[in-house]
């Protein structure tokens, strides 16, 4: 194995500390919370900054706790312990999607914020630099560089597949941001763009704080297509989220992780759940809604027009299950 | 049990679990000389290029280089088997695939010698590339052809009798790799005219032998060790660039120089299962019993020979193992292609064949209306006997495998009749206990073994062959200890060094525990008789100390040389073993026919090993062999970018069964006693993987009926071949087309 190279390392006790050293270093810098998709970047050779701006330092970054009817989910937090907390208990698509980030190992060492800055992902993108240039390097890094997985594409299409996001999003949650000259709060959803090149939407230096979220009683899932029941990211991923109120659906979100550069918000299927009792016939309506918003292409494991297809299946089981809805329409 | 054992059978704990749990186990990267240099190897971009020019004086001038050498510098071709010399340790005037190693780094470090790499100045000249067996087997005869080795046999006679059925089959077997743990390397040190190296070699000697070729030395001057080793499943056999680099550099600088490979460096090494693209034709009679088979098989063999001749004549050899066959012809060929080099993984070349005759054999069950077990059974070869192609079948408790796993997954009554989306399969296999004719032909032992005792009492152990994982060491030990009467703890062990060891063949084709077993077990025979003559009557430490007085110290050897073969014709040594293992697996399958995704619930699996010379060891095995069976056919795939490069170089991509992904094990040992087997032992460490193939892909019949004639089994094939079925089709997945291949004219044997 070809061990890491040579990297300063700087461990700052604040956030804002952080994002100013972020900007200090500029693009040859980099934030290292949990490691676990940077370092083996490193020591293949992906990606090559001089400067790690390690965030394992930095007080209050960690934890999760209750506030009144809302949850603060500290972005240092490793995404086993979300598993752990008995104050998520109820939050379905986040455990849910918690529990299937690569391996308990991993989740032990992988932060929330991490997992949701993660950077897209390409089959022609995430190979050694040695692969790279023999394949020709692309439009991820390079602007003047052709997109290899789409052939003539303007756009880079690398893919957004962390599986926290789109679970989060559907419970409707925000982001606390702080930068090198102070913070502030967004919508999750906000922070992203469908664009593989670069799809957060952050100022330089500035950082994931904290997630928050209502605890209300929405009842939602998350569904993982992925090779193995373990270590693989998502080839595509669904959160679905549901507020049922005398029979009848009240609110809806449907998410789909995995088949863009950012998470998907499918909000035609969500019209098409929402307002009226649930029947197989809607839910197969929004399925085939949700599909049409999905235009992958062939950088991830399985084939696009797979993957496409599964989000329909994995739509309409997620909400059969919610609504406990049984067979076909 | 005809006698009561006191090791053998029991399950003690390997010698080398507590140093390898512990971390204490050194590997080859763990390891460190002083003054040591670190290698680094430039790959070619290309899948096929000519190489115009190599400048190194850029590399050669950063600060921290100490040597860089190029395909020149080792002009010496070699390769592992004798009719296959055609590798250099880097490229020399052409590259054959993306990956093969052009020039060679030592430096201070790893981060320099890397650095020094992207100042190495290669100019190519791009050549087309050839990524298949279709594109290969289209190259007309001449010096552009691509075909490296093309047979064809044909033995016994046809009966005379009418067929009721006949049918042909087409079946493609994907590449795949072995996924050892344990990334190659390799520690050279030169001292005196000599050379030592440590790597992480399968086969040290051949090793030794090859190096001391290509540095035109005598091989005693050659010492190779094997430290610890991370499993080798075939990928460690051949001689490597970076062992042959390692040697050249460390003579150059007069340092020690190690290489240390990549996961992705590891992939282009390869050496594993040739894809391979196959038909048979089958004639059946009324009452099930097989009149005749026909087998062809082109193998997509990547960029150099390595192993690929046997594995040709063993996608051939295997099938009349199990099958009476009256009469069976059998051709086979092998192409050249730009990717790296296929070579022999666990099962060698039995695994592709195996499966695609075991899949047609399901295939006419159906139409002849039998169930599967019972028309396997109704053509099981009888033990003891010889098979049509002439190899001396002797031990086998095929019949009682079978009937096993039948009985344990009530096979006959369950099979075609559980509801939709779930199923059951059954395949069986063979493999041999160690190949009878070494690839390097000599009249000598296959392993020796030698036990000292020495004045102060210690007894120690040599053995030259090189535990990969699969215990070895524990069996050769385990083996004197049974005969001596005494704990394995008690004697010492040296292994798998040239210089220190008798010679061993080395860890493949199944042969360690047959071969190394029995000379363990001549051995320590040998050296009991030296004692007692000297001292007889006593216990085994009184009677040790009592000779030892006399003679201060005894030496006993201890040897293994195969019966010789018994066919006559070219080609006849090849499937020769001393003594065949058998497995018959079921599996049982569900499939969600909205996904495609085919999930296996469990595997009976028995399995016929003669006798279980070390219980936990022998399931470690069959657990081992049914998760890599269960990867080549669900998920794993070395496939490739039009461009020739990998597409899934590294352990996230290759998709490599988790713990998820195990099914529960129902595994049942056969203990047929095999009379030339130490204690009866016949081997483990290949069999049990090739069943598991074919039985998933009729499983996934019985579940859903689709036929997948492709490995692997993926969950967009499966949900494809649903939709084509939903269609009306025949819901058949697979190869529509054989090559027109200039096969030779057959040898031909009659006389069975």
């Amino acid at each position: 194995m070809l061990r890491l190279p040579k990297i300063r390392l700087v461990s700052p006790r604040s956030l804002v500390a952080a994002a100013r050293l972020l900007v200090e270093a500029g693009p040859e810098g980099a934030a290292l919370a949990g490691g676990t998709d940077l370092v083996p970047k490193l020591k293949r050779r992906q990606l090559r900054p001089r400067t790690l701006v390690d965030l394992s330092r930095v007080e209050g970054f960690s934890g999760v706790e209750r506030r009144g009817g809302r949850v603060v989910i500290g972005a240092g937090t490793p995404i086993e312990e979300l598993l752990e907390s008995p104050v998520l208990a109820r939050l379905g698509a986040l455990r849910e999607a918690a529990a299937c980030v690569a391996t308990p190992q991993i989740r032990t060492s992988a932060t929330v914020g991490g997992n949701l800055a993660l950077d897209t992902r390409c089959s022609f993108y995430d190979q050694s630099g040695s692969w790279r240039e023999a394949q020709g390097f692309c439009l991820k890094t390079d602007q003047e560089a052709p997109c290899r997985a789409a052939v003539g594409s303007e756009r880079c299409f690398a893919v957004a597949s962390g599986d926290l996001a789109p679970a989060l999003i559907a419970l409707g949650a925000q982001v606390r941001l702080v930068g090198p000259v102070g913070e502030r709060e967004a919508a999750l959803a906000e922070i992203y763009q469908d664009t593989g090149r670069r799809s957060l939407r952050l100022k330089p230096g500035e950082l994931i704080a904290a997630v928050e979220l209502d605890l209300d009683p929405r009842l939602s899932t998350y569904r993982k297509l992925r090779r193995r029941g373990s270590f693989d990211f998502a080839a595509l991923g669904v959160a679905v989220s549901l507020q049922m109120k005398g029979g009848e659906v009240s609110a809806c979100r449907i998410v789909l992780g995995a088949l863009a550069s950012s998470p998907i918000i499918a909000d035609e299927a969500a019209t098409i759940m929402t307002g009226g009792k649930p029947t197989l016939e809607r839910v197969a309506e929004a399925a085939r809604a949700a599909v049409r918003r999905a235009r992958p292409v062939d950088n991830a494991d399985f084939p696009a027009a797979y993957r496409r297809r599964m989000a329909g299946i994995f739509v309409a089981r997620a909400l059969r299950d919610l609504t406990g809805l049984r067979g076909k329409p | 049990m005809a006698r009561r054992f006191k090791y053998i059978g029991r399950s003690p704990r390997k010698i080398d679990a507590l140093a390898k749990a512990t971390g204490r186990a050194k590997y080859t990267d763990d390891l460190s000389l002083p003054g040591m240099l670190h290698g680094r190897l430039l790959r070619s971009p290309h899948a096929h290029a000519e190489i115009l020019a190599v400048d190194i004086a850029r590399a050669g001038k950063l600060a921290g280089v100490r040597a860089v050498i190029t395909g020149d510098d080792l002009p010496v071709r070699y390769g592992i088997i004798p009719v296959s010399q055609d590798e250099s340790a880097l490229a020399i005037g052409r590259v054959r695939y993306v990956g093969e190693p052009v020039a060679a780094v030592a430096a201070d470090d790893e981060e320099t010698a890397q650095e020094a790499l992207g100042l190495i100045d290669v100019s190519y000249r791009p050549l087309p590339a050839c990524l298949g067996i279709e594109e290969a087997a289209k190259e007309p005869p001449g010096p552009d052809s691509r075909l490296h080795k093309a047979i064809s046999y044909e033995f016994g006679e046809r009966p005379s009798q009418a067929s009721a059925l006949e049918r042909t089959d087409l079946f493609f077997y994907e590449g795949n790799t072995h996924l050892a743990l344990e990334e190659h390397a390799a520690l050279a040190v030169w001292k005196g005219g000599k050379l030592t190296l440590r790597c992480s070699s399968q086969t040290p000697f051949h090793l030794r032998q090859i190096v001391a070729k290509v540095f035109a030395m005598p091989q005693e001057s050659v010492r190779v060790i094997v430290p610890s080793l991370g499993g080798g499943f075939g990928g460690k056999l051949d001689p490597f660039s970076h062992d042959i680099c390692a040697a050249e550099l460390a003579r150059r600088t007069r340092r020690p120089v190690k290489f240390a490979l990549t996961r992705e460096e590891v992939f282009y090494c390869h050496r594993g299962r040739h894809p391979s693209l196959m038909r048979i034709r089958s004639a059946w009679a009324q009452d099930g019993r097989i009149l005749d088979l026909d087998f062809e098989a082109c193998l997509d063999g990547g960029a150099y020979g390595s192993f690929g001749t046997v594995c040709t004549y063993y996608h051939g050899a295997l099938q009349p193992t199990t099958y009476r066959l009256p009469h069976y012809s059998f051709r086979a060929a092998r192409f050249s292609t730009n990717k790296p080099p296929c070579g022999p993984k666990r099962g060698h070349g039995i695994p592709q064949p195996r499966c695609a005759l075991e899949v047609h054999i399901d295939k006419a069950a159906e139409q002849l209306g039998v169930n599967p077990v019972d028309l396997r059974l109704k053509n099981l070869a009888t033990p003891d006997s010889i098979t049509v192609n002439m190899l001396r079948l002797g031990s086998s408790g095929l019949r009682e495998c079978v009937e096993t796993v039948a009985k344990a997954s009530d096979f006959r009554r369950r099979h075609g009749r559980l509801p939709h989306g779930r199923g059951l399969g059954f395949a069986l296999g063979s493999y041999l206990s160690g190949a009878g004719v070494p690839i390097y032909w000599n009249e000598g032992p296959h392993s020796r073994i030698r036990i000292e005792a020495t004045a102060d009492g210690a007894l120690t152990l040599y053995s030259g062959a090189t535990d990969i994982g699969q215990g070895s060491d524990t069996v050769v030990v385990t083996v004197a200890a049974e005969v001596l009467g005494i704990a394995p703890e008690r004697i010492r062990l040296v292994a798998a060094d040239t210089e220190l060891t008798p010679l061993d063949l080395g860890s493949y084709s199944s042969r360690v525990t047959y071969m190394a077993g029995n000379a363990a077990k001549q051995a320590a025979e040998n050296l009991k008789a030296q004692m007692y003559r000297l001292a007889p009557r006593r216990p085994f430490e009184a009677a040790l100390r009592a000779a030892l007085k006399k003679t201060k110290s005894i030496e006993a050897w201890g040897s293994y040389t195969p019966p010789k073969k018994f066919g006559a014709f070219k080609g006849s040594g090849v499937g020769v073993s001393p003594a065949y293992s058998f497995s018959a697996c079921v599996a049982s399958v569900s499939c969600d026919c909205e996904t495609g995704l085919v999930r296996v619930e469990k595997i009976h699996f028995a399995h016929d090993i003669g006798r279980a010379l070390n219980r936990a060891c022998v399931l470690g095995q069959i657990e081992g062999g049914i998760h890599m069976g269960l990867g080549e056919a669900l998920s794993e795939e070395q496939v490739f970018h039009p461009s020739g490069l990998h597409r899934k170089p590294s352990l996230l991509d290759y998709k490599v069964p988790g713990l998820f992904e195990m099914p529960e094990l129902d595994i049942h040992l056969v203990e047929s006693g095999d009379p030339g087997g130490p204690f009866g032992a016949k081997e483990v460490g290949q069999g049990p993987l090739i069943p598991v193939v074919p039985a998933v892909a009729n499983a996934i019949y019985d579940a859903v009926g689709v036929r997948i004639d492709a490995t692997p089994f993926t969950p967009e094939k499966v949900l494809e071949a649903l939709d084509a079925k939903a269609r009306g089709g025949s819901g058949r997945i697979g190869p529509s087309r054989f090559p027109e291949v200039p096969f030779p004219e057959p040898i031909r044997v009659r006389d069975a």
